[in-house]
């Protein structure tokens, strides 16, 4: 006899869904809990390590469990934001991959009831100079823009990494920040038995069917057969879906709402219905269709873009529909909330799968072993650098400046709209976004951060590192961390040393947060990112979202030329930096131990220099170490810098709080008082060509 | 002032142009939906906003073009109304052949959005009255398809006829003549593919763009 | 009738006993109006039916059009009203031309031969129009001995009438109805070129009822059988969807390409790339788009014509591009 399909459910997971049931799930329902059950929509594998995230906080309105996270701002408004993987649609076809990456976590913000207004995206790729590199960032590059550009929602910032982990797997992490009336914040937990379900957007066709289960499958060769399955974006549909349920949540007919992304109908009203604790059923006939004879599973789990599920009250719908009309998109009564815990499918007059919505809702936990690897770090077979005469500290600057790694990035983001919505105030090519509320008369700052390396040569170090960092940008900018957003991309956890690095570096990012009091308010777990050519490396990625008390802010680049430098921190660690990867082909651990104290005396510190305008501009230490710092402040400035060279290890060290400023000589005295407790030193001084001299 | 931004399917500055309205004059700013018949009476000027109307699928504004409102943007030009058209709707007003020429993808094929350098070819006009002639001003340009073309014989007679207004300092998209934005000839229609609307507070960019709209305010008021 | 294309009644020139013609301001189109009355052998028998004219008019439409979207020349330009279409004028040829596909009327009585025999190849006669002589029956011979017409205009008239036969005999019976005979008339315009002329109606075609095989025609009136108009009705229920069910489905592959001469940076950026690819062989590379429509329509010229306008409409900007397209039926 052939073994049953379990359609990736684990044996265990089967017999647990057909105990419950008394009865053999039919195929459709099969079917919904090996979507439902997935990693991708359950985060079975991660539930509890997330548990370990702080969520509440001062500024926090709104924490995880809701579509995104708000933090307030003052004047009864607050961001929303979210960030979030689309990694393996990404890698089987760029373009398309990275465009619904973005539409999908634009559509999250919208589902709280935000307008979005900034995207970030966070990419990594293998080495560019591979031809498979190439096509796939040029092919994320186009799909972010494309999508970016034309839903109006300007790309502000992010970053580009680069590694040989990336190769056969690279991330593409778009995070997405909204703003919203707190007032109006829809919840996903609000809807009540007798609303109905209404489907607003675009048709639904055979897009992605399964696309949540495959996104938690190891990728392989099969794999790139299967471009069917990637669903395709139309920013153009999306961009009305926007103004749609904006317009509809300004008259108030919403009471709550879900974006439809993974699995669709079936995971946007399961959740709907268990979030409520009630039930639905769901009238697949109702859902407007593009192609002919889907069956009953396809209709329920395609992921078709530019999708929303709204539940309203039914005496609303007429006025719904005007909107939906007026804006040339779908509605559809797909549904209703029910007063009893299950989730019934109907279509052609039978049900065709009737389950418990709860049960569906809520996948077993899955505890993977750990097991502590023997040894930590990578090593480069192939040392771009190798050949470098060590010695001439300008010459080793030079090649690690001429890397892709620390190239200017402006022909990336140049292909973004990052000044619709005129809000930009710092964009792209910067530490920090910073965005103008207008709104509000005030200022935000969004800073994504991530340290692949330092995670992997020590995994909680690399998550302290990975928080810290994100906090340290806004610090030295001017601003205090509001909240969080996080996404763990990580391989697979059933490899016990993957697992015990994953837990690790959580913890890490768990304590940093605590402690640098800046709370996660939503988040996205990425596992199983592998391919025949290996794992990636740890890669959590971080963006937090700071506020400023006044309109100041410090900018990162253009010293004067009367400018004095000073370095602010302690030496810092060569153990995981771009120069032992670089040069010497291996990153290893273990990290400096880290000081929680000495970040928060940074950051007290950070900011009161940006407040009180005690320096032209200033850049946290970070990949590359001061010398790469002084090289990105003095690129497109009009003055150059001139550094007393130290050892290698002043000039590439990274990690831990330290920062580069450029003070003007009337400030310095109080530049240095401000700074008074924390080590300083003063290292160079601005130069009149633009060069950056290291004597 | 009373200006009219027209709202396409797919529009996305119109709400920057309307701030941008308010905020330099203080303009009574009304969007106005694409599929309305007629403007509001009262209208002094008509804004056609950027972004990417109808997706910018098929032809950049040639859906938009078919508009219903368009026919009646094209008797309020007919009538000599001012009429701007920014980007997206600078498409838009070639498309309805409110302006001649045509925008073909950039020069690179690819989207360029960055600060830009922009000659002011004219000043008396309505639209540049309070700038100075060759002045150099920072205007923003966010665009896939802004390549100003136009056939060589009437390409001479746009310029002999001085409907040139804007013109790139260093043509960043392979315009013809470096051409960043045209009237027509009666000078009361602006095509423009950089966008005033984004430099108009000092926290954004600059305030390359407010002498942009105080001027259009001055002009109305003077009309009056 | 739509809006600008009022066409006005100036002058009656002819009155028939089914029809009035009309001259209109426009010297190459006339007016038919149908009239309500009924007449039969040779107007020796007359009645009045109220709604007769319509039917005959929408009925006679309806197959000149057919006809038309079948590459057939017939002088019909558009339906007015119910009652009125507008027709091209012609000079009409004095001579009536029967096609029979079953043996019937005039002809068993002329040659005593049996009723409802099948005519394989159909047979073509010729009439003289001519009231006086109750419209005789006249040779090819007779035809070009007294210049009645020429021999190629006889037969054109010929070839059509059994082009004509085909249409007509496949499309009725796809509807339950035998086409058993029908007579036709044709003019010529200014140029000479030959079109079929007057009316296709119960009035001028004998149909039976597949089934039934009652009489759906004048035979009703000429043979008192009642229920006149009601067989009218029943030819109009019968045909009056015919757009529908005869339009096909068609496909326009339609490419757009920028005109020679615009420059084409996405052409240009192709072929750096195929050059820095080692294919040195190219020469130049344009880029254009490729436009599917698929589309139901009544003819194959129809949707051309409809493919055409869109393209000048929308999905072509005239300063920049240019298209062309191929139409196929799916």
């Amino acid at each position: 006899m052939m073994a049953k399909n379990l359609y990736g459910l684990k044996e265990g997971e089967y017999l647990k869904i057909k105990e419950a049931l008394g009865r053999e799930p039919n195929e459709t329902e099969l079917l919904l809990f090996s979507v439902m059950w997935s990693e991708h929509c359950s985060y079975k594998s991660s539930r509890k390590l997330l548990s370990l995230f702080p969520t509440t906080g001062k500024y926090v309105y709104r924490g995880p469990g809701e579509n995104a996270g708000i933090v307030d701002i003052g004047s009864g408004l607050g961001i929303a934001f979210k960030i979030e993987s689309h990694n393996h649609p990404s890698a089987v076809e760029p373009v398309q991959g990275a465009a619904t990456g973005v539409g999908g976590i634009i559509r999250d913000i919208l589902a709280v009831g935000a307008r979005p207004i900034a995207s970030m995206d966070c990419l990594f790729f293998g080495p560019p100079e591979e031809r498979r590199t190439k096509f796939l960032r040029e092919g994320v590059i186009r799909g972010i823009g494309s999508y970016g550009n034309a839903v109006g929602v300007p790309t502000v910032g992010g970053m580009t990494y680069y590694d040989p982990a990336y190769s056969g797997n690279p991330l593409v992490n778009a995070m997405c920040a909204g703003l919203v009336e707190l007032d109006k914040v829809v919840s996903a937990t609000a809807a009540k038995p007798g609303n109905i379900l209404v489907l607003v957007g675009s048709k639904t066709g055979r897009d992605g069917i399964a696309g949540a289960a495959f996104a938690s499958a190891e990728l392989d060769e099969s794999v790139k057969e299967s471009k069917p399955q990637v669903q395709m974006g139309d920013p153009f549909a999306e961009k009305l879906l926007i103004e749609c349920c904006l317009e509809i949540l300004d008259k108030g007919l919403i009471v709550s709402m879900q974006d439809m992304g993974a699995a669709g109908i079936t995971s946007s009203s399961v959740e709907l219905a268990a979030k409520a604790k009630a039930g639905a059923e769901i009238y697949l006939d109702n859902v407007p269709l593009r192609e002919e004879g889907m069956k009953p599973y396809e209709i329920a789990l395609s992921e078709s873009q530019e999708r929303m599920l709204l539940a309203i009250d039914e005496t609303n719908f007429g006025e719904v529909r005007a909107i939906a009309n007026k804006w040339g998109l779908e509605c559809a009564i797909i549904g209703k909330i029910i007063d009893e815990d299950r989730y019934v499918l109907t279509h052609k007059g039978e049900i065709v799968a009737d389950l418990s919505a709860s049960f569906l809702a809520s996948s077993p936990e899955t505890d993977w072993p750990v097991h502590k690897p023997d040894e930590f770090g990578v090593s480069y077979p192939k040392v771009e650098g190798a050949a470098l005469d060590r010695s001439d500290p300008s010459k080793v600057v030079d090649f690690l400046a001429s890397l892709p790694q620390f190239e200017d990035k402006s022909w990336i983001y140049e292909q973004y709209d990052h000044m619709v919505q005129t809000r930009t105030t710092l964009g792209p090519g910067n530490p920090v976004a910073i965005l103008y509320i207008k709104e509000a008369d005030k200022l935000i700052a969004l800073a994504a951060a991530s340290d692949p390396w330092t995670c992997a040569a020590d995994p909680f170090a690399g998550g302290v590192e990975t928080v810290a960092m994100a906090i340290r940008k806004l610090a030295v900018a001017g601003a205090y961390p509001l909240g969080m957003t996080d996404c763990l991309n990580f391989p697979s956890p059933e490899v016990p040393e993957n697992f015990w690095i994953i837990s690790e570096v959580v913890k890490g990012m768990a304590l940093a947060c605590k402690e640098l009091n800046c709370p996660i308010v939503s988040g996205n777990v990425s596992l199983y990112n592998e391919s025949h050519e290996g794992a990636i490396l740890p890669t959590p990625v971080v963006c937090a979202v700071g506020a400023f008390d006044g309109m100041h802010f410090l900018k990162a680049k253009g010293p004067e030329l009367s400018d004095r430098l000073f370095l602010v921190g302690k030496e810092a660690s060569l153990q995981a930096s771009a120069y032992r990867r670089y040069v010497e082909g291996k990153i290893s651990g273990p990290a400096d131990p880290v000081n929680f104290d000495d970040e928060r005396a940074f950051i007290e510190r950070a900011i009161k220099t940006a407040a009180l305008k005690l320096a032209t501009c200033g850049r946290c230490v970070s990949l590359g170490g001061l010398a790469l710092a002084a090289i990105k402040m003095a690129s497109g400035s009009k003055f150059g810098l001139e550094i007393k060279a130290g050892d290698v290890r002043f000039l590439f060290g990274e990690g831990g709080p330290r920062a580069l400023y450029s003070v003007p000589e009337a400030k310095t005295s109080e530049f240095l008082k401000v700074w008074d407790g924390f080590p300083v030193k003063e290292i160079g001084k601005a130069r009149e060509d633009k060069n950056v001299r290291f004597a | 002032m009373k200006v009219s931004v027209v709202i396409f399917p797919g529009s996305n500055c119109d709400r920057d142009v309307k701030w941008a309205f308010e905020l330099c004059c203080n303009a009574d700013a009304e969007m106005i939906w694409h599929a309305e018949k007629s403007l509001p009476s009262d209208t002094d000027i008509v804004v056609l906003p950027g972004g990417f109307s109808y997706g910018d699928y098929l032809r950049c504004g040639a859906m938009a073009a078919k508009s219903p409102i368009m026919k009646s943007v094209a008797e309020f030009a007919q009538r000599g109304g001012l009429v701007i058209g920014i980007c997206n709707g600078f498409h838009i007003l070639t498309e309805a052949k409110l302006l001649p020429g045509a925008l073909l993808p950039n020069a690179s094929t690819k989207f360029i959005c960055r600060s830009c350098q922009i000659k002011i070819e004219r000043n008396d006009t309505p639209f540049t009255q309070l700038y100075e002639k060759n002045e150099i001003v920072n205007f923003p340009i966010a665009h896939h398809d802004g390549l100003f073309y136009l056939d060589d014989d009437s390409l001479t007679k746009l310029e002999e006829s001085g409907c040139v207004v804007f013109r790139y300092a260093d043509n960043p998209n392979g315009s013809l003549k470096a051409i960043a934005g045209i009237t027509n000839k009666e000078g009361n229609v602006l095509g423009l593919m950089p966008h005033p609307e984004r430099v108009v507070h000092p926290l954004l960019g600059g305030e390359g763009g407010v002498r942009f709209f105080k001027g259009l305010s001055k002009w109305v008021k003077e009309m009056r | 009738m739509c809006e600008g294309d009022e066409m006005n009644k100036i002058k009656l020139i002819y009155e028939g006993k089914a029809k009035k013609v009309y001259e209109t301001d426009d010297s190459t189109l006339a007016i038919f109006e149908y009239k309500d009355s009924l007449t039969a052998f040779n107007a020796q028998k007359k009645d009045t039916m109220q709604g007769k004219g319509r039917l005959t008019n929408l009925i006679s439409a309806t197959f000149l059009k057919l006809l038309q979207d079948k590459g057939i020349p017939t002088h019909f330009v558009k339906l007015l009203d119910d009652n009125h279409q507008l027709v091209k004028r012609l000079k009409i040829i004095p001579l009536e031309v029967v096609v029979r596909n079953t043996s019937t009327g005039s002809l068993c009585k002329r040659l005593g031969v049996e009723e409802g025999l099948d005519l394989v190849p159909p047979l073509v006669e010729f009439y003289l129009k001519n009231d006086e002589l109750g419209d005789p029956l006249v040779t090819e011979d007779h035809i070009r001995a007294f210049g009645f017409a020429s021999k190629p205009q006889v037969e054109k008239m010929k070839e059509l009438s059994l082009k004509v036969n085909e249409i007509l005999h496949k499309f009725l019976s796809k509807k339950g109805i035998k086409l058993v005979d029908f007579k036709l008339e044709f003019g010529m315009d200014d140029e000479g070129n030959i079109f079929v002329a007057d009316e296709i109606s119960p009035d001028t075609c004998r149909f039976w009822d597949m089934t039934s095989k009652e009489r759906l025609d004048k035979d009703r009136f000429r043979k008192d059988l009642g229920n006149v108009l009601e067989a009218y009705e029943e030819i109009w229920r019968r045909i009056a969807d015919w757009e529908k069910s005869c339009s096909a489905e068609y496909r326009a592959n339609i490419l757009v390409y920028l005109k020679e001469g615009v420059l084409d940076t996405q052409g240009k950026a192709v072929l750096s790339s195929l050059y820095s690819l080692g294919y040195d062989e190219v020469k130049n590379v344009r880029v254009g788009k490729y436009i599917k429509i698929t589309l139901t329509s009544p003819s194959q010229e129809d949707a051309a014509s409809r493919i055409k306008e869109m393209c000048e409409d929308l999905l072509v900007n005239d300063l920049i591009e240019e298209y062309s397209f191929e139409l196929e039926e799916i």
